[in-house]
């Protein structure tokens, strides 16, 4: 019997810029990205594994610095047990690639890029490792084309390693690179096909899966986990585990308040976010139209929750603050404010105007500042 | 409040005043310049605003210059129409003060103090003095000397009492104190994001962007690395896909088999290049023996055919010999006979040659002795002319008589005569015709034989035997007639003696004979100078010279009768034609002895070269005879020339295969094989050269892209544009913030500005109509802080600062009285003090002004102190001289 780890997808080195986030925030999920390595190496060892198989993209891309890749190696170098990496789209090899400057670090021998398509004897030669590493970014014949003709030895468990979109099995893009046959792993007499790219956990075909990356990095993903897979001879089913290996938890929100009890509306939603908080990286849409009074209630909610998450993404420009009666009184009906906040309101409807639109923040402003405020000043 | 007495001492320049009798309404109070009105309206300022116990610069100020008294002021004043008195002595700790109520009630020192701020509802300053412009409505009132034409200074003072009227007749439309809360919190918002001034972006906001901007720019600059290092690698990857076309063994296989090609190609041409030499040097050796032999044939013909030539030379050489000989002999003779006939006529020559000096001479002292005569004989006229001169000048030396003394005697002379006849004139003539004239005697003498005379003085006749008869002549002027003419004769007499002359003529005479000698002197010097041009011992020197050639020539001569001139001069012309005959004739016959002399050496030439010939041409023949006997002996003519033809066949047969080596030689195109030798080696090198040329570039691009593939470029590409996003979210939050707060303070300002407005339409109100009188058809405008912004005329506003100074003296003036209006109407009743405040108006204007101070003058009290007494007299009060005024406070 043989037993691997398949991964893929760490994508060390992403900075998560679409988050918007400050960079300090950021740097815990970039860190958290090194660390899941060394997670899946005591994995590997806890579960006596005969390799870790990497299907692609090690790194975000080939321009990394030398510190990241330093951090990697040192993390693999202390497990010590066949780490196979394979060059995927975002870390192709090629002429002057991020794996030059990997061998020129020092590799230890346990830890092998594979960099051609020659097969990989491991386990006392009981399992062979047919890579097909891109040497590009982006390849339009299937990598995997040599598969079926990569002799091995009829004892040998034959184990595919690749990095692609596997063809007909996927939701079509736009541009579609680095194809792969579906019916790859028949057609290359293979036990298992190891793949990397989609950072979604799932078996995508027969004997073939996407490991997904093994540390979430988006929202709407079913990831963190990476896979061990048991191989009991060639021509065998293999048996494959998923074993959760992330950290953070990625949500995606949507919440449509309304006044009366917008807060409470919020709070029901912001309660579906798993524990501990810390761990979570949150994007929330809210929306609806709310009171002055309760539009800073929800902000004031919000700007708290932001506090107890890791990183929040929040999208409030469909949240409309809109003057109830008791907003008005509490302004007051007489007087001086009471003609600016009309003033203010006229200008609000005022489609034509400019300014119309920043109406509406300055008379929640002006609620703020006059009614909240106003009295301890 | 109403003032009614003023009484100051001692204060800055005013040392007693006393201003009374103050009333309601107009009071005019009127001083020359520098008279203490402005002092007098600071004193009135000091007693009511300062404490009576002010100390140092405040105290100084009040106090006459240099002197270190107490100044005191006294006031009369109403309020509310009580009647208080104050008096206040400033002196800091020995100062005091007292106020009596219309109770009679006093309050001294500080509780006076207290209840003047009371009283006038202000606040003293707690140290030092109090500012009077800081105090509540009094300055709007009171102003200064010319400050009229300025800008409001609304203090808040002003600003608090006229609100709280206002308040009073428009409600409370104003922000009110949660509103100033409001606007405030706000200003201080917008303050974080615009100017106030310009409202242009700043601070926070403009950080935001310069924040986006920046990184924008950096990440520009990362993206721009990341793009160098793609095209580095893209530049690694043609340099190594070259290196390995370079490298591939195909390649070097087919250049190599190449060269080795066009090497077998050059060791064949160089074999047939071989064979072609050889033949060249068989050739060159054929050539050789050819030219011996044609050589042989060659000199055997000449030797033969110069033996032939020499025999027939001898002949000629021989006969030449003889003919030169014989020539020789007859050139000899015609040059003896020529030498014979030019010796005699050198001869000649020499004969005539004597003849000719003979006569020359001769001629010579024909003419030197005839000049030696005319020497001589002007040497004598010189010598006599000269000592001729000699005496003239002696004489002319010795006459000191010049023309100018005659001139002088005849003038004398001439009055004398002159004084004679007019003597004469006045005379008494007498005539004598008497018998016998002997016995008549006049002065002792006889009488004129012309018997007549005239009597100048007395004359005493004689008559013999009878007596004497004395005439004395009586004319008129005789005596000075008589005197003028004795002295006429004096000065005569006197001149003649002095020049020595005994009469005129005497003197004329003597200068005649000086004038004699002058004229010889020069007619005598003229003569020298034209006998003797160069002297007269220049002339002895020519005589002497002349005379020794006479003797010379004399001695050569011997003593011979001298010729005449023309003959001698015709013999000498005789003599010198036959020397020229003579002289040709030698020179004719040395020309042809000469031409005689070169035919004979040209004979004796011809002679002896013959006869070299003759000599030569004998030997060389012996010598030819010799050579071709000696040849013929060793090979006979006719081996020579049989062998110089083969020779000439063998060289012809060895040129035709050296033809055909050469023809096939070139046949092989060497240029061509040398050529492709070259290509091939050269492409092989150039191979080995471009593969180390590509391995340099692709060790130097891998140095650049370890250089930046170390630096993290993607890490630092993707950080910046997640700090950039990040940014572009809180500076849209900033921009949304500081827009929301831009619209919102705006319409706060826009809003209370609308207020305010509406809040200060009373104050418009009132000043319209006054504004009516000075500027009709005119509206004020009055800003949010009530200070006046200008005047609207029509649909146009002319900014406050624009107007001419007068209508700004005016439009202030009407201004102050409205507010007073408006105060009075709630009870604050305050004098309106005007400091010669209306300086710039015109005649027009200032009776305009005058009205409206008129009418002001219903309500309130009204103290103007003024210079221009005159320009005020149509307002109706009390009108006080200060001047006067002073007097009685001193007396």
């Amino acid at each position: 019997m043989v037993r691997i780890l398949h991964t893929a997808d760490w994508q060390l080195g992403k900075q998560f810029e679409n988050l918007g986030a400050p960079a300090d925030k950021l740097a815990f999920l970039r860190q958290c990205r090194v660390d899941v390595v060394r997670r899946i190496g005591q994995l590997g060892i806890d579960r006596s594994v005969d390799a870790i198989l990497v299907a692609g993209d090690v790194f975000e891309h080939s321009e990394v610095g030398d510190l990241l890749l330093r951090e990697a190696v040192a993390a693999m170098r202390q497990v010590n047990i066949p780490w196979l990496l394979l060059p995927g789209n975002h870390d192709p090899g090629g002429p002057a690639s991020v794996w030059d400057r990997v061998e020129r670090i020092g590799c230890p021998a346990h830890v092998r890029v594979l960099l051609s398509t020659e097969p990989v004897l491991l386990a006392g030669g009981k399992l062979a490792v047919l890579p097909a590493p891109l040497m590009r970014k982006h390849q339009f014949a299937d990598p995997t084309e040599s598969f079926g003709q990569q002799m091995t030895s009829p004892a040998a468990v034959r184990i595919g390693l690749a990095h692609g979109s596997l063809q007909n099995r996927l939701v079509p893009a736009a541009e579609q690179h680095n194809m792969i046959s579906d019916t790859r792993a028949d057609e290359g007499r293979l036990d298992y096909l190891a793949l990397g790219d989609w950072h979604s956990c799932r078996e995508i075909a027969p004997r073939t899966y996407y490991a997904g990356t093994p540390e979430p990095d988006d929202f709407d993903q079913d990831s963190g986990a990476v896979l061990i897979v048991e191989l009991h001879g060639p021509g065998v089913a293999p048996v494959v585990e998923r074993v959760s290996v992330g950290h953070y938890r990625w949500h995606s929100l949507r919440a449509r308040l309304q006044s009366p009890g917008a807060v409470e509306q919020l709070k029901a939603h912001l309660a579906s976010v798993t524990q501990p908080l810390r761990s979570t990286v949150v994007h929330l849409e809210v929306s609806g139209t709310v009171s002055l009074c309760e539009h800073a209630a929800v902000e004031d909610e919000l700007a708290n929750f932001e506090a107890t998450v890791q990183v929040m993404r929040t999208r409030t420009s469909d949240l409309i603050p809109s003057p109830t009666e008791d907003d008005l009184n509490d302004l007051g009906r007489q007087g001086f404010v009471a003609t600016v906040v009309e003033r203010l309101r006229n200008l609000e409807g005022d489609a034509t105007n400019p300014d119309s639109a920043f109406a509406r923040v300055a008379l929640q402003r002006l609620y703020v500042e006059q009614v909240l405020r106003g009295g301890r000043s | 409040m109403r003032i009614r007495d003023i009484e100051v001492r001692d204060f800055r320049k005013l040392r007693h005043v006393l201003v009374s009798g103050l009333k309601d309404g107009i009071n005019v109070i009127t001083g020359e310049n520098e008279t203490g009105k402005s002092t007098l309206l600071a004193a009135v300022q000091a007693a009511l605003f300062q404490r009576h116990n002010v100390t140092g610069k405040v105290l100084d100020e009040m106090q006459p210059f240099g002197c270190a008294v107490r100044p005191q002021v006294k006031l009369g004043f109403e309020v509310n129409r009580g009647v208080y008195q104050l008096r206040k002595v400033f002196g800091g700790s020995s100062g005091s003060a007292e106020v009596v109520d219309p109770g009679g009630l006093r309050f001294s020192n500080h509780d006076a103090d207290h209840k003047l701020e009371e009283l006038l509802n202000f606040q003293a300053a707690s140290r030092g003095g109090t500012k009077f412009h800081e105090l509540g409505i009094w300055p709007l009132f009171w102003v200064e000397q010319g400050t009229t034409f300025q800008a409001l200074e609304i203090n808040p003072g002003v600003r608090a009492a006229v609100q709280s009227s206002l308040r009073k007749e428009v409600g409370d439309i104003l922000v009110g104190e949660s509103g100033s809360r409001l606007k405030e919190r706000f200003a201080g918002f917008y303050s974080r994001f615009f100017t106030a001034k310009t409202g242009a972006p700043t601070g926070e906001l403009i950080a935001a962007r310069k924040e986006v901007l920046r990184l924008e720019s950096l990440l520009s600059d990362k993206r721009s690395e990341l793009a160098q290092l793609a095209h580095e690698v893209a530049a690694l990857e043609a340099a190594l896909a070259r290196r390995d076309r370079l490298t591939d063994p195909a390649l070097r296989e087919r250049l190599e088999k190449a060269k080795a090609e066009a090497f077998l190609e050059v060791r064949a041409l160089e074999g047939l290049d071989q064979q072609r030499k050889q033949a060249d040097n068989v050739l060159r050796l054929k050539r050789a023996l050819l030219k011996n032999a044609q050589g042989a044939r060659e000199q055997r013909l000449s030797l033969a055919n110069e033996v032939s030539r020499l025999e027939q030379k001898l002949i000629a050489c021989e006969s030449a010999d003889g003919a030169a000989k014989s020539d020789l002999e007859q050139r000899e003779g015609e040059l003896q006979s020529g030498i014979k006939q030019l010796e005699a006529a050198q001869s000649s020559v020499k004969s005539a040659t004597d003849e000719r000096v003979q006569t020359s001479r001769l001629l010579e002292l024909v003419k030197v002795s005839a000049s030696y005569l005319g020497v001589v004989q002007r040497l004598t006229d010189a010598t006599l002319a000269a000592d001729k001169e000699a005496k003239a000048r002696k004489i002319a030396a010795s006459i000191r008589v010049t023309a100018k003394d005659v001139e002088r005697l005849r003038k004398l002379e001439q009055a004398l005569f002159e004084a004679d006849a007019n003597l004469k004139a006045a005379a008494t003539r007498i005539d004598f015709e008497v018998q016998e004239p002997s016995k008549l005697t006049v002065n002792r003498g006889p009488i004129p034989p012309t018997r007549e005379m005239l009597a100048t003085d007395v004359i005493s006749i004689s008559i013999e035997s009878i007596g004497d008869i004395r005439v004395s002549p009586g004319g008129e002027g005789l005596d000075s007639r008589r005197q003028q003419r004795v002295g006429a004769q004096d000065k005569l007499s006197a001149a003649l003696a002095e020049l020595g002359v005994q009469s005129v003529q005497s003197a004329h005479d003597v200068n005649q004979n000086r004038r004699d000698a002058e004229s010889g002197i020069k007619t005598h010097k003229l003569i020298v100078q034209t006998l003797a041009p160069d002297g007269l011992d220049a002339l002895r020197q020519e005589a002497s010279t002349q005379e020794g050639q006479i003797q010379n020539l004399r001695r050569i001569l011997g003593d011979i009768k001298l010729p005449d001139l023309g003959s001698a001069t015709a013999a000498v012309a005789t003599a010198n034609r036959q020397e020229q005959y003579c002289t040709s004739e030698v020179e004719r016959l040395d020309a042809e002895i000469g031409e005689i002399r070169t035919r004979r050496d040209g004979a004796r030439t011809l002679k002896t070269a013959k006869e070299t010939e003759l000599r030569t041409t004998t030997e060389d023949l012996g010598r030819g005879r010799e050579t071709l006997t000696s040849a013929r002996a060793i090979k006979a003519d006719e081996t020579v020339i049989r062998e110089a033809a083969n020779a000439e066949d063998d060289q012809r047969a060895v040129e035709d295969t050296c033809t055909a080596l050469e023809a096939q030689y070139n046949s092989e195109d060497p240029e061509g094989i040398a050529l492709r030798v070259n290509t091939t080696s050269a492409a092989l090198t150039s191979l080995e050269e471009q593969i180390a040329e590509a391995e340099r570039s692709i060790n130097k691009i891998r140095i650049t892209l370890d250089v930046l593939g170390q630096k993290g470029l993607g890490e630092e590409c993707a950080a910046i544009e997640s700090d950039l996003n990040a940014t572009h979210i809180r500076s849209a939050a900033i921009e949304q913030e500081a827009n929301a707060v831009r619209v919102a303070y705006n319409m706060i300002v826009q809003v209370e500005n609308e207020a305010n407005t509406q809040f200060l339409q009373p104050v418009v109100r009132r000043v319209q109509p006054y504004l009516n009188r000075v500027l009709p058809g005119s509206q004020i405008q009055l800003g949010t802080d009530m200070t006046i912004e200008g005047l609207q005329r029509g649909t146009v506003t002319e900014p406050f600062e624009c107007l001419s100074v007068g209508a700004r003296e005016q439009v202030s003036m009407i201004t102050r009285i409205a507010f007073a209006d408006l105060l009075a109407d709630e009870g604050v009743d305050a004098p309106i003090i005007l400091d010669d405040a209306l300086v710039y108006a015109d005649e027009g204007r200032f009776a305009d002004a005058l009205a409206t101070l008129a009418f002001a003058a219903k309500r309130h009290q009204i103290i103007i102190l003024t210079c221009h007494e005159h320009r005020y007299l149509g307002l109706v009060g009390p009108v006080i001289r200060l001047e006067e005024r002073e007097r009685l406070g001193v007396n």
